[in-house]
Formats: C-alpha cells, sequence, structure tokens
C-alpha cells in the first residue's frame, strides 16, 4: 500500500510538474460526451457515487470544451493521487457552517471542489433570491477547477457575480512585485454579468499571473523561451528560460500580470478567501499531510432585478458590448471580443470536432484509472480510442 | 513649482468652492478630499480636479449643494442617484449609508449612478474600513469621449474604469488599499511625458492603427490612439475584461448609463457610477482570526527579497502612506501650470489671485 501510494505521489508529481523528455505533439481527439464517460467511470471507480462522478466528469470535461485545458480532464491525476492518499475525500458535501441570513460561510470538507462549488453556489444563489444578494465564504473544498463555471452558474440564474480565489497546499509559483521568489500560487479573479436577451453572460475569469503555468510548459517542451516578462530568478531578475520552475527548489517564479496592479489583486485575492473564512492562505507552514489541493473563494452574489429593470439591463448592456466591439480590430482577423467569447468559440469548436487531449496526459489518465482498479483496456473503449 | 503645505492648500480650495457657492460642509469635503488625493501622490486626482469642477458648474454640469438620493431601498441593496453633485459629498454620503447597512445585514451592496467625479476612489474603501468593513468598488466614467481602447481594438471607447479593494486595519497593518486605474497608467502620465518630450512608458498607449507606440501626442492630436488596458501585449485582455466589468458594473446596475458616444454630454465632463460591496468580516468570522491572517499573508509576502534591495515588496496602500509622511511634512509640490488654472478659477468665482496666493504663502 506504502508502495502504490508513493507510486501515485510520482505520477501525480509527473502530472504537475513534469513533461515529456522529448517533444510530443499526438494526440487523441476524443468526442466529449465520451471523455466525459471516460471521466465519470474513473471518478465511480475511485469511489465516488453515481452523481458526484458526473459532476466531476462534466465540470473537468467542461473546463476541456472551454478552451481551459490546465483546468480539464488533466487535472484527473492529481485528484487520484489525492483521493488514494486520503487527501481528498469523496462523497462530501457543502456544509454550511456560519449563518448569517445573506453572510454566510461553508466548509468543503476537502471533498471534490465540482459538488461542493455547485452546492455552495446553490446556497448563494437562493439566499440572492431571499436577500436580494449573498455573500458565500467557502473554505477548505478541494480544487475547485475553472472558476468562470461558478460564474455561469449565478449567471444560469440570472445573477451578477463575483469570486476572488486562493489556493493552498500546493508549491507556491507567483512572487510578489518586487520580490524575488514564489509566494502564493495563481490566485483567480472571475466577475460574470447574466445574459440579456441578445447576448450571452460576460465571463471574465483570470489567473492573476502573467501567464498560466502551462504555458511555461509548453515553451519548456518546445525548447523555446518563456514569454517576455513572465518569468523570473532567483534573484528577482527577468528570465525567459522556462526550465528554471522545473528544479527542487524552483529556480525562480511567475511575475504577477500588470506589475503592482496584478500583484495588489493577486494579494487581495490571496487574503480574502482565507481571513473571511477563518481559514489560512498559501505558506510554507500551511502545506497538508497527506497532500491536497485547496481552494477558498470569496463569492458576491447580486439579484440585478432589484437594481434595474430587464429592459433597462438588456439595453444598456447590449449598448455596451456594441460599443467596445465597434472598435476596429488592429489585427482584422482578431476581432475585439467580451469575456466569454473566447470559450464560446472554442466549445462550439470542440463540441463538433471532439477535445484534443495530448498522448502524455492521456497516459496520466490511464494510469490514474488503473491506480482505482480500471483496465486501460476498458478506459480506451469507453472513450472510444482504437488501439 | 510651488510648494504648499497641505492646511493652506486646503484652504485654498474651500475658498474657491465657498465662493462658488458651496456650504460650509460641502467646500470642507471637497478641499480634504482632494488634497489628500496630493498627499497620497495621487496628483491626478489632487487639488488639479478643481478647476474642471467649477467649470463643470458653471455650465450647468456640476449642481453645487446636492446630496445622495436613495432611489431603491431593498435593505441590504441601496441604490442611490448623485443628482450630479460633488462627488466627495455623494461618496461621503452614500459610503454612510452603505455602513450602516453592512453593520446590519454583514453585507450591503450600494450603487450610484449620476455622480460628478467620485475622485480617489481608495478614498471610499477607506472610508468603509475606518468601520472595521471590507469592501470592493467597481467604478465606471462617462460623460466624455473615451480613453482606453479595448484590447485588440484600436481607439478609445471606454475611460480608465478603476477597481478598488480595501482591507480595515489589523493588530499590525495599516488597511490594506488597492486602488488602481484598469488602464496600463493614467492619463496624467502621458500628459506629463508629453510636457517633458520624453516617451511614454511601454505598453501604455496604442496608436490610430492598434499598434503599440511610445508616442505621447497620440493622445494630443490627430489621427488619435488610445490609452492601453493594464497588462500589455500578453495580458491586455485582463486588464481590459476588469475595465469592461467595470463598466458594466458601474454603468448599468447602478440604473446609470455606460461610456459611449450616445451618453458624451456636451461639454467635457465626468460622471461616474459604482457599484460597492461592503462586508462585515465580523459576519462571517472572529475580528481576532481575521486579523491574524491578514498579518500572517502581509508578513510572508513582503518577506519575499526584493529584487532591487532599495525596493521592498510593498502591499498595496504603503506607497501613498509614504508619500503622505513626505508631503505632511515637505508640503504638496504643485506645478506651475496647476497653480495658473488655480488661480484663474479663483478669478472666475470672484477672488483675486494675491489673496489666494497670501493664502497659500506662495509668492
Amino acid at each position: 500500500m506504502a508502495f502504490r501510494a508513493a507510486q501515485l505521489v510520482l505520477i501525480s508529481l509527473l502530472a504537475i510538474y513534469s513533461f515529456p523528455v522529448f517533444t510530443r505533439h499526438t494526440m487523441q481527439i476524443i468526442e466529449h460526451a465520451r471523455l466525459r464517460d471516460a471521466i465519470t467511470a474513473i471518478c465511480a471507480a475511485g469511489g465516488s457515487e453515481a452523481k458526484e462522478a458526473r459532476i466531476v466528469a462534466d465540470n473537468l470535461v467542461d473546463a476541456n470544451m472551454a478552451g481551459h485545458d490546465s483546468h480539464g480532464v488533466g487535472m484527473i491525476p492529481t485528484y487520484i493521487t489525492n483521493l488514494l492518499n486520503g487527501g481528498l475525500k469523496p462523497n462530501e458535501h457543502a456544509e454550511i457552517v456560519v449563518d448569517n441570513g445573506a453572510v454566510i460561510v461553508i466548509d468543503g470538507r476537502s471533498g471534490y471542489g465540482q459538488v461542493i462549488g455547485q452546492e455552495a453556489m446553490a446556497i448563494g444563489i437562493d439566499r440572492a433570491k431571499k436577500f436580494g444578494a449573498a455573500c458565500v465564504g467557502l473554505r477548505n473544498a478541494h480544487h475547485i477547477g475553472r472558476i468562470g463555471q461558478w460564474g455561469e452558474q449565478c449567471a444560469a440564474a440570472g445573477f451578477v457575480s463575483t469570486h476572488h480565489v486562493n489556493v493552498v497546499g500546493h508549491k507556491a509559483s507567483v512572487a510578489p512585485f518586487g520580490g524575488s521568489d514564489a509566494r502564493y500560487i495563481t490566485n483567480p479573479y472571475c466577475a460574470v454579468m447574466p445574459a440579456t436577451d441578445k447576448n450571452p453572460p460576460t465571463v471574465l475569469d483570470f489567473a492573476t499571473s502573467f501567464v498560466a503555468m502551462g504555458k511555461i510548459r509548453v515553451a519548456r517542451n518546445k525548447g523555446e523561451p518563456a514569454p517576455e516578462g513572465a518569468l523570473i530568478d532567483t534573484t528577482g531578475q527577468p528570465s525567459r528560460d522556462p526550465n528554471i520552475m522545473y528544479t527542487d527548489p524552483i529556480g525562480g517564479a511567475l511575475n504577477p500580470f500588470g506589475q503592482h496592479k496584478g500583484y495588489g489583486l493577486a494579494l487581495l485575492n490571496e487574503i480574502l478567501p482565507s481571513a473571511m473564512t477563518g481559514t489560512v492562505g498559501c505558506r510554507p507552514e500551511t502545506r497538508f499531510d497527506p497532500p491536497k489541493t485547496i481552494n477558498n473563494m470569496l463569492s458576491i452574489i447580486i439579484d440585478p432585478s432589484r437594481l434595474v429593470s430587464r429592459e433597462r439591463f438588456n439595453e444598456e448592456t447590449d449598448a455596451a458590448i456594441s460599443n467596445v466591439k465597434g472598435s476596429p480590430a488592429a489585427d482584422p482577423s482578431k476581432p475585439v471580443v467580451v469575456p466569454g467569447d473566447p470559450e464560446r468559440i472554442s466549445w462550439k469548436k470542440r463540441d463538433s470536432e471532439g477535445v484534443p487531449v495530448d498522448d502524455e496526459t492521456w497516459r496520466e489518465i490511464t494510469a490514474s484509472a488503473v491506480s482505482v482498479g480500471m483496465r486501460a483496456e476498458d478506459l480506451d473503449v469507453i472513450a472510444g480510442i482504437k488501439a | 513649482m510651488p510648494t504648499i503645505q497641505a492646511d493652506k492648500l486646503e484652504a485654498v480650495c474651500r475658498l474657491i468652492t465657498t465662493a462658488r457657492g458651496s456650504a460650509e460642509k460641502e467646500a470642507d469635503q471637497v478641499a480634504r478630499n482632494l488634497v489628500v488625493a496630493n498627499l497620497k501622490g495621487h496628483d491626478s486626482h489632487g487639488v488639479g480636479m478643481l478647476p474642471r469642477y467649477i467649470k463643470s458648474s458653471f455650465v450647468g454640469e456640476l449642481n453645487i449643494n446636492s446630496h445622495a438620493e436613495i432611489v431603491t431601498d431593498h435593505g441590504l441593496i441601496v441604490q442611490i442617484d448623485g443628482n450630479q453633485g460633488y462627488g466627495q459629498v455623494i461618496g461621503e454620503e452614500a459610503m454612510e449609508i452603505g455602513i450602516e447597512r453592512a453593520k446590519a445585514f454583514g453585507l450591503c451592496i450600494l450603487t450610484i449612478r449620476n455622480s460628478y467625479h467620485l475622485c480617489r476612489i481608495g478614498a471610499w474603501g477607506e472610508q468603509c474600513a475606518e468601520h472595521g468593513l471590507v469592501s470592493m468598488h467597481h467604478v465606471n466614467g462617462y460623460g466624455h469621449p473615451g480613453y482606453v481602447a479595448p484590447f485588440r481594438g484600436s481607439d478609445a471607447r471606454i475611460s480608465t474604469n478603476p477597481y478598488c479593494v480595501v482591507l480595515p486595519k489589523t493588530a499590525n497593518n495599516p488597511p490594506t488599499v488597492l486602488d488602481f486605474a484598469t488602464s496600463a497608467v493614467a492619463q496624467g502620465k502621458i500628459r506629463v511625458a508629453k510636457n517633458k518630450g520624453v516617451e511614454a512608458p511601454e505598453g501604455a498607449l496604442i496608436n490610430h492603427k492598434g499598434q503599440p507606440t511610445r508616442d505621447p501626442m497620440v493622445l494630443f492630436q490627430e489621427p488619435m490612439g488610445a490609452l492601453a488596458a493594464v497588462g500589455g501585449e500578453a495580458a491586455g485582455h485582463k486588464g481590459y475584461g476588469l475595465a469592461f466589468i467595470n463598466e458594466l458594473f458601474g454603468g448599468v446596475l447602478s440604473g446609470g448609463h455606460t461610456c459611449r458616444p450616445e451618453t458624451h454630454h456636451e461639454h467635457d465632463v465626468i460622471i461616474n457610477g459604482m457599484l460597492s460591496i461592503i462586508i462585515d468580516p465580523e459576519k462571517m468570522t472572529d475580528r481576532e482570526s481575521f486579523e491574524a491572517e491578514i498579518d500572517a499573508a502581509i508578513a510572508h509576502v513582503t518577506a519575499s527579497p526584493a529584487a532591487d534591495p532599495e525596493k521592498p515588496v510593498l502591499v498595496p496602500g504603503d506607497p501613498e502612506r509614504q508619500t503622505l509622511a513626505e508631503r505632511r511634512s515637505e508640503g504638496v509640490p504643485i506645478d506651475d501650470e496647476t497653480w495658473r488654472e488655480i488661480l484663474a478659477t479663483g478669478q472666475s468665482v470672484g477672488i483675486e489671485p494675491d489673496e489666494l496666493r497670501s493664502l497659500a504663502a506662495v509668492n
């Protein structure tokens, strides 16, 4: 058992910190319905009830559909490792631990963030319906995936929302502005305006780091320099070498986006979700044993109908969208978009063409499936992959 | 360039606003707010705004002695109309209402529409923080042509739409005050570059074709360029995204307007809309653990060794506190052009330049 656990830790570390030795361009293209079934089967084999397994799979595949592969099915190896080590608890549910009506704190009990996040938002939406707005502090949820999905859940109910998020239990990767080492993670911010009769929701969801860690991995795998401005070395000087992020100890850090502004937002995201919910943020002394990736989130959910009539909401939102989209594009092949458009474009494409999953990621997913007792061949059959 | 002591500068502003017709309290609020912006180093939001305010009052775009009016009230959701009064007055009155509601319900969602310039948004977060509250503020601006281009675009469509988050002070730390424009730099910095004849900061501007440029003249002559959103070419979509969310939250949810040609005013004015979220942390956790976590996080990030030993890692609000300490003792530097404009504004309300010079102790 100890050996198996050690093996799984290794698989997980490879998933997070490693990359193929040789550049690989081959990948599977998997129909999204089949990918959902495959991931559902792995989670179920890991001990999740059918409903939970499906929720986790849908959330991860939806992230791939939206084009955010960093938050897609490639997370499964980490989840399964944490699950088998006891850090991630299957079949847990959101628990309200502080209840002041419009202001609540929810504990995720180290359960699947996909389930906890969905339940926490459902509670928040319910409170916002009742009081007009709600403030939901969510603590101690295992990785809650792509934050945009929680804003989208609120938007589907017709509600505006904002979400400040931190990450605990994971090696730090982002340096404060002016600093020289990593002190926290990519702490995302999300804000969503619901749909009008003409326009889909405006879904802003971004990491406060200069670029996502995935872009550094891609540069390294291709043997190319990292994007200019993305990295610093251990003296705090700019670096273009993506390899520095993969040494132990880590040989550098990601910069924040937008210098002191992005750093400020990252720091507030670091503090708000922990300090407001009575838990801790990312620090050396807050690592977990057994390991797990914990997200904390402060969400504000608002019913816009208490503020503005549907007619005015539609009119002013649509006019604002038309106004920015009316700016002639600097590059005609890249028109001005609003937040949420790139994800919708990706969704449409992957809905018809399938989801690309690179070979390395699929190998890791397969190893995870095997670790919870599935046969690799069976997984391939479910996913529709021919040997 | 004259350097003027803060209390004297306040007296100058108070005299001008009073002469224009403001009641004593309003004159105090406007003068104090502007001078605090200068003291904190945000000269773009300091006394240099007063000439614009007084001009707007003469064309009926700024209403003297107006007050915040509650137009919608659902308890923890309050919508306020600023009646195009001084933002300094409207902002302070609105926050007083928001603070009271947040104390009662744990949460207040407060919107302001139709306020004249709300000026330095950090001031409103600081007001909430004085009562131990956490707050976030999403702001849009209209009534004037846009300054900032959407990411990938080639012309100015929106304003500098700031975002502000403030944490109250703790046992070990003063308030954490994050308050930034979603443009790469403030417009004022481009004006300074133009006046000095130097290049604009890299990544700050685009030309009329949407290409990056360092020529500050693109904001002052045809063909017009625009300010870029914060984040540059690699992450400008993030800054633009936040700017656009602020546009919608401040412009739509307030029941006000977004920035577009149809909502420009005849005279170049600054109307702000704002969505404020005010939260009482004690309704979520106890004050002690709240403060302990803030202090631990701040200690952790500021312990990162500085890339440049002369520039240690700071937390938002630190640079303003440093400038405040300096300028409280040494006075506020006011550039010649701004001082000339203030003297001219004084004359427009019947105050002789010598009276203002003497009040400010400027030769």
